[in-house]
């Protein structure tokens, strides 16, 4: 099983979540170096939409950073902290969108040449190691977990409406989701 | 010690599948419930996992880093509270002057309506946005030049002499005093084609609504004490239903003929929400203004019920994804009852486009029980 643990980096995280608490901008920018990839890849993948997705990565550091100050380390990690905050917002635009975005768009992920890795700081922050490790985890999923995950995570559908797009009970999605997440926590963290 | 059920109710939480009162249920047991915390943070962790192994890590352009960053001097010296962000510029100095110079050119427009070019769409462009735009982009092009004439000069100076040079410290610190000013034009001619692209793509030219502007100016400039913040892309046309102290809410063809919409500034968006009626000296109306930036809202009511002793009215948000509602202020007691103003900040959790709900309630409410069936204005979007 490859390591698939978050970097070591829960100590450096909170000492620059304490910085940028107490106002230091260039705390707020080794945080932004750190997590902006994942952030504005994720809203790109939720969004489907460059634009879109800037405006969310921007969303979501401001609003880390007028929110440092009750962000907890010990209830939370500064990369899923983002992470959820920039779910959030993703969710907001597409809700307010009304229209789902089409297949293609929701499953927009940048191609190598699209992303930075040729940013010497971008690699080094973003470990494509540990992405590739966690996508090899990822691959030993279940396709219909992975399927009920999706929806849920990425494109902020209901149980319900999850159950209506793959033609399978409610209860069947609960389970799906139940034990998807199950088996991710088994294959990401090392026995 | 926590449960299988725990661990799901975590990822419930965190996907936002919780229903409301479970949410909060569940909210109150986590300062008590270490256990339950610490699965929370491996949930998270979880999720995040199965985030980075879903997408792949893209980084932004810096221009998103340096409008994260503009958004941070400007909070740094903006206090929280309303009252005091009065005092405070909000904005880099060196917008400021251009965004003034764009504002006032926009807001010529909104009243005048006289000068307008057409895109090649078709679609109406004002002349001054066009025009501030150009400026725009003129003071960048100028700026980069000079720039490359400095970063030039500087080399020149570097062959020329070693160590400490008064001149070539001097070119140097003026190339970065440009730098820096090029870094902030960037920034500004954003917000203005950001603006401009709202005016193409907005509501037509009858739907802008100057009166709608006009107030916009005069409570923002309460706000921030200055008219520069205002521009007036007007769009976006959202529904406002009013529930006058109804139980249930009112039927679609029984929903007043009332609009809002989302006003654009440079640099923020304004959400105003605005009544229009035929006979607004009877009804209760809002106008609301929700800035997202600083997660701050001003609320101007008029034409209140009449308040009894024991009687407040009382503001709330509402999540319409978790149901829940949240007291965000309660109107001052005037000696008629019949108007007032609310400066309230959005809550942590709550989205600048929840909806919501200005209620009668008992004097001395505690803040936690949803309005019931003393509903006197309730905003709901069309979403």
């Amino acid at each position: 099983m490859p390591p698939a643990h978050e970097p070591d980096l829960s100590d450096a995280s909170s000492r620059l979540a304490v910085e940028a608490a107490e106002g230091s901008e260039a705390a707020m920018r080794e945080i932004y170096d750190r997590y902006s990839g994942l952030v504005h890849g994720l809203a790109l993948r939720m969004l489907g939409d460059e634009h879109e997705a800037e405006e969310v990565t921007q969303d979501t550091f401001l609003k880390a950073w007028r929110g440092i100050a009750s962000f907890d380390s010990g209830r939370s990690s500064l990369r899923g902290w983002l992470c959820i905050i920039a779910r959030s917002k993703s969710l907001d635009r597409l809700r307010r969108r009304r229209v789902r975005p089409d297949q293609d768009k929701a499953r927009v992920v940048c191609s190598p040449a699209e992303s930075d890795f040729s940013d010497e700081r971008a690699s080094a922050r973003l470990c494509p190691e540990r992405h590739e490790a966690l996508q090899r985890s990822l691959a030993l999923l279940r396709v219909e977990y992975r399927s009920s995950l999706e929806l849920a995570y990425f494109d902020g559908y209901t149980q319900r409406e999850i159950a209506e797009i793959l033609g399978i009970p409610e209860g069947t999605v609960k389970s799906f989701l139940r034990r998807g997440l199950q088996q991710l926590r088994e294959i990401f963290v090392p026995a | 010690m926590t449960t299988p059920d725990d661990r799901q109710t975590c990822y419930d939480y965190l996907l936002e599948s919780l229903p409301g009162g479970e949410r909060a249920s569940f909210e109150s047991r986590l300062p008590f419930d270490t256990a339950l915390a610490a699965e929370l943070k491996r949930c998270e962790s979880d999720l995040a996992d199965y985030a980075e192994a879903s997408v792949r890590a893209s980084r932004p352009p810096e221009r998103v880093w340096r409008a994260v960053q503009a958004g941070m001097r400007g909070e740094a010296r903006a206090p929280v509270s309303l009252a005091a962000s009065r005092r405070a510029p909000g904005w880099s100095a060196v917008v400021w002057p251009f965004a003034a110079l764009f504002l006032l050119g926009l807001n010529a427009w909104q009243y005048s309506r006289t000068s307008e070019l057409l895109d090649a769409s078709g679609e109406v462009l004002p002349a001054s946005a066009a025009a501030a735009l150009a400026e725009s982009r003129r003071a960048a092009a100028e700026a980069q030049s000079e720039i490359e004439r400095l970063n030039a000069r500087l080399a020149a100076l570097e062959g020329a002499a070693g160590g400490a040079d008064p001149a070539r410290e001097s070119v140097a610190l003026e190339r970065d005093r440009l730098a820096e000013r090029l870094e902030n034009l960037e920034v500004n001619y954003l917000s203005l084609v950001e603006v401009a692209e709202s005016l193409m793509n907005g509501t037509s030219l009858e739907d802008r609504d100057p009166l709608l502007a006009e107030r916009a100016i005069e409570l923002l400039a309460q706000r921030d004490g200055s008219r520069m913040v205002v521009s007036g892309g007007l769009w976006e046309r959202v529904a406002m239903r009013r529930g006058d102290r109804a139980v249930a809410p009112l039927s679609a063809e029984k929903l007043p003929p009332t609009y809002s919409y989302n006003l654009w500034t440079v640099g923020n968006t304004y959400h105003v929400r605005k009544v229009l009626e035929e006979s607004p000296q009877s009804e209760p109306y809002a106008l609301a203004f929700v800035d997202p930036m600083s997660q701050q809202a001003i609320f101007s009511f008029g034409n209140l019920p009449e308040l009894a002793a024991e009687e407040e009215l009382v503001l709330w948000i509402h999540d319409e994804i978790d149901g829940g509602y949240a007291a965000i202020g309660e109107l001052p007691r005037l000696e008629n009852g019949a108007a007032g103003n609310v400066a309230a900040r959005i809550p942590d959790g709550y989205e600048v486009s929840s909806d919501f709900v200005l209620s009668l309630e008992s004097d001395g409410m505690d803040g936690k029980t949803a309005p019931g069936e003393r509903v006197v204005l309730r905003t709901v979007s069309e979403r």
